[in-house]
């Protein structure tokens, strides 16, 4: 029995329909029950039946892994799925193929040597359907899950308590079927390949099984979100579905709108009733959602807008992963606005940065866009239950008074608003004063004054204004009131270094950072010093924590997943760092072992850009 | 909301910058002193309103004023409505703003029955960029785009809005400030989606509707026609017959509460 180290990465693979996705999604249930920790990333086509479709597992003992490993091993029922997928495999991975399919040994031999693959040790079994009526389409979730289960030699007990739990309200006989398929797979020989996890001893945590898309919508729920505004887009329609559920109990209002503009539109009526309020969409919403994006800045409304990033432009390929809209989160609609941008690079992480970003937009009241991706967005991790303790809530600033600050979940609804008809002693009400860097917001109902807002430029009392000196003045606050954001959110930014003295700077956002974080290590073990850089705040640009990345090497390389190397062009513009850009537009992850590879190149090769 | 303590005024501090004698001036006065008759708090109303002459006005009255983007007043209603059912949400927008950029939230706030009150301040023309056609231009109308002749027929307001399942239709019109009053009041205190466009030419670019050049007949079709306005069907086949302005009797304005559900 072989005793695998971790990460191990397994992927399963079939057609859309088949039941692939569930049983990847019980393998991960059931290790989550032995103290892994780990994550399923689903691949499936744009269309609902047939059509390519797979669910990658990472194995893991660390917190959050990302799928960002190549292969181990490979669970096939076609041969057109080893074509595909045998370039990201391990050498000598394990491949298991259905030969009651259409993978006949001799074919795959045949392939496996065109392709010069003969390190790939091959396991045969044979499902038979498990269907639960004949006729319908055939459906192999449990079988798949008691082979697999079997060759990482989970015990039986586990995977049918897996079962039980999935089918628990389909009815008797599914139910009894599946339970008979998980213990059938689970018995079919597969020679002497079986495998063993290392034992994991840690004490047991208090987990859930989220993606990032469900651990975004967690979040709204516990900072008190009590609007949200969407229109379906794949793959940010998680998010929806999760809150149309959760928040109508909490009193609080979740809607769909008739299109993206309307979203957003909705979303900022609810702001400025007083209300935390939230939009979810995917790269074309988010280009229908500019004009607003610039109003929210002029009239300074809290507001927070996730992007769930799919590669464009135009409609582009819905399922698959970039993150190309950097550019449009920061620079999108006309004039310059002042907004935030921050992108979540684990699954809990989405949970946490989702919490910053209603504080952010609450303290300084400005639009906050969280460019999440479609791999985040879809993949399920086992996360620790976030401490509702832990969780620091920032309300905004009513009139009168200060930002409130509270631990602890928050409930949907309104600050208190104190009478202050009496300090303004006949004045008006300045909404936009220039004496501070953000003023309190009167909410209708509450406050003992109105106010009156407009995308036209406006002086301190929010009244239009033509004046150029004024304009200068509010456009200077409105630009500079985002200055301190680095400092009062040290979260924002994470390092990973042990010594200042290095060779050179890595610096990943976004899901980039699961990969570059196991490449670190295995270059630090390889003998380089480094110092990497993981910003969640991606702007205003983290000036602090880039100067000093930059006082101690000149040779920074910047890993991202699209074609302009856009994190590291805003680092030329705002910071004057020449970084080296490491690119990828594959339509998926960079995976760790491509990276340690294409590190490795630019470090002998005296830094050039590279393009994988 | 209605207000405990004294009425409370609902004229703002800001000066209109409508040309003088607009006839926005007389909504103006018509819904701020209902308002305050009425016993509505300022505190407690938010006006909402897009982008033109009219829209404006959100930044005009003691109330909450939200000046939003062109066409998009209504979904930023919606928003408020949906998250605060405690505060009176009013839209004031434009015939271009409402029909134009920012038709398709019109059909579906209708449709979701959302409790606001929507106004159209139909001058039957883009005033703001000095004159070209709009949904509710008559045919022909000469707009600075359309230096021939607009030939498009315009857009029947008040049928459109009974389609689309709006559940209080009217139209009134400046010309008649006591018939505007009691259509407001009809209005506000419709519970749903309630929309009143409210014809108010543009003195700068439609003088042909001052007199003394061309009168127009008013005609209230509560009066005049035979129809139930509870009924869908009947108030439909009568709204479709009272587009203004017509192509034939351009010089005849139907007025009337045309549906209520
Ligand atoms: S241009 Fe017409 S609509 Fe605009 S303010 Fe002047 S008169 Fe009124």
């Amino acid at each position: 029995m072989v005793l695998l180290t971790l990460p191990y990465t397994l992927k399963i693979t079939g057609c859309a329909g088949e039941g692939v996705i569930c049983a990847g999604e019980m393998l991960l249930e059931a290790l989550s029950r032995l103290g892994f920790h780990g994550a399923a990333y689903r691949e499936f086509p744009s269309s609902i039946e047939g059509g390519y479709c797979a669910v990658t597992i990472q194995i893991s003992d660390k917190l959050s892994y990302l799928p960002v490993n190549n292969i181990d091993c490979l669970f096939v029922r076609y041969i057109a799925a080893v074509e595909k997928e045998i370039g990201h495999c391990r050498r000598g991975a394990v491949l298991i193929y259905d030969d009651s399919s259409q993978c006949s040994e001799d074919e795959l031999l045949a392939l496996l040597k065109k392709l010069k693959r003969s390190d790939i040790q091959l396991i045969a079994i044979s499902l038979i359907e498990s269907g639960n009526d004949p006729g319908s389409k055939k459906f192999y979730s449990s079988e798949i899950l008691g082979v697999v289960g079997r060759f990482l030699s989970i015990p039986l007990s586990n995977l049918e308590y897996t079962v039980r739990n999935r089918f628990q309200y389909k009815n008797l006989s599914t139910l009894q079927r599946n339970c008979d398929m998980v213990s059938r797979g689970y018995q079919i020989q597969q020679g002497s390949h079986y495998s063993k996890l290392p034992l994991q001893d840690k004490k047991p945590f208090e987990y859930e099984i989220l993606d990032g898309n469900e651990a975004v919508a967690r979040a709204a729920v516990s900072v008190g979100c009590g609007f949200f505004s969407s229109y379906p887009i794949t793959p940010s329609t998680g998010i929806g579905n999760f809150l149309a559920r959760v928040l109508p109990a909490r009193g609080a209002v979740s809607c769909q709108a008739e299109d993206e503009i309307a979203a957003i539109g909705a979303a900022i009526g609810a702001s400025f009733a007083g209300v935390k309020s939230m939009t979810a969409t995917s790269g074309p919403g988010l280009s229908l959602m500019q004009e607003f994006l610039g109003y929210a800045s002029m009239v300074e409304l809290p507001l927070v807008v996730v992007d769930v990033q799919r590669p464009g432009p135009s409609t582009g390929s819905p399922a698959q992963f970039a993150q190309e809209d950097l550019f449009a989160a920061v620079f999108g609609s006309h004039g310059e606005t002042s907004r935030i941008v921050l992108a979540p690079d684990s699954i809990g992480n989405c949970f946490n940065l989702t919490i910053d970003a209603f504080n952010c937009s609450e303290y300084f009241q400005c639009p906050v866009i969280i460019l999440s991706d479609s791999v985040l967005g879809l993949t399920k991790g086992i996360i620790p239950v976030p401490e509702r303790q832990d969780v620091r809530i920032i309300n905004r600033s009513v009139v009168s008074g200060e930002c409130k600050e509270t631990y602890g979940e928050s409930t949907a609804g309104v600050s208190e608003c104190k009478d202050i008809r009496g300090e303004l002693n006949g004045e008006e009400f300045k909404r936009y004063s220039l004496e501070t860097a953000v003023a309190p917001i009167p909410v209708p109902g509450y406050s003992s004054v109105s106010c009156r807002i407009t995308g036209l430029e406006h002086d301190e009392y929010g009244n239009p204004t033509d004046s150029a000196e004024m304009r200068t003045l509010q456009q200077k606050r409105r630009m500079n009131k985002l200055n301190l954001i680095e400092t009062m959110f040290p979260s924002l930014v994470e390092w990973d270094y042990c010594t200042d003295e290095i060779d050179f700077g890595l610096i990943a956002w976004g899901i980039t950072v699961a990969a570059a974080g196991s490449v670190v290590e295995r270059l630090r073990s390889d003998g380089f010093r480094i110092a990497a850089l993981y910003p969640r705040l991606l702007f205003p640009v983290c000036l602090n924590a880039i100067k000093r990345l930059q006082s101690m090497t000149d040779h920074i390389i910047v890993v991202e997943s699209n074609g302009h190397g856009q994190y590291a062009r805003l680092l030329k513009m705002y910071a004057d760092v020449k970084p080296h850009s490491i690119l990828s537009q594959t339509g998926s992850p960079i995976l760790s072992d491509t990276l340690y590879d294409s590190c490795v190149r630019i470090v002998k090769g005296c830094f050039e850009n590279e393009m994988l | 909301m209605r207000c405990s303590e004294n009425k409370r005024s609902f004229s703002g501090k800001l000066k209109p910058t409508w040309c003088k004698g607009c006839t926005y001036f007389i909504f103006q006065k018509v819904l701020n002193g209902l308002l305050q008759r009425l016993n509505y708090d300022p505190l407690s109303t938010v006006f909402v309103s897009g982008i033109g002459c009219s829209s404006r006005i959100s930044l005009y009255t003691s109330a909450f004023g939200m000046h939003t983007i062109h066409g998009r007043a209504i979904p930023v209603a919606t928003g408020i409505r949906l998250s605060r059912s405690d505060v009176s949400v009013l839209v004031i927008a434009g015939d271009g703003d409402l029909f134009s950029i920012g038709a398709g939230h019109f059909v579906h706030a209708a449709r979701k029955n959302i409790d606001i009150t929507v106004f159209c301040l139909n001058n039957m023309t883009y005033a703001m960029t000095k004159n070209q056609s709009s949904p509710t231009s008559g045919f022909d109308h000469a707009g600075s785009f359309t230096p021939a002749g607009n030939q498009t027929l315009p857009l029947n307001t008040v049928e459109f809005a009974i389609c689309c399942k709006s559940s209080f239709v009217a139209r009134s019109t400046t010309f008649t400030p006591d018939h505007l009053e009691k259509t407001i009041i009809r209005a506000l205190k419709h519970r749903g989606f309630s929309f009143v466009d409210i014809v108010a030419p543009c003195r700068t670019f439609n003088p042909e509707y001052f007199p003394s050049e061309k009168q127009i007949s008013i005609v209230d079709v509560n009066e005049t026609m035979q129809f139930d306005m509870k009924d869908y069907s009947s108030a439909l086949q009568c709204a479709s017959r009272c587009i203004f302005p017509s192509r034939e009797s351009p010089a005849v304005l139907p007025v009337g509460t045309f549906f209520e559900a």
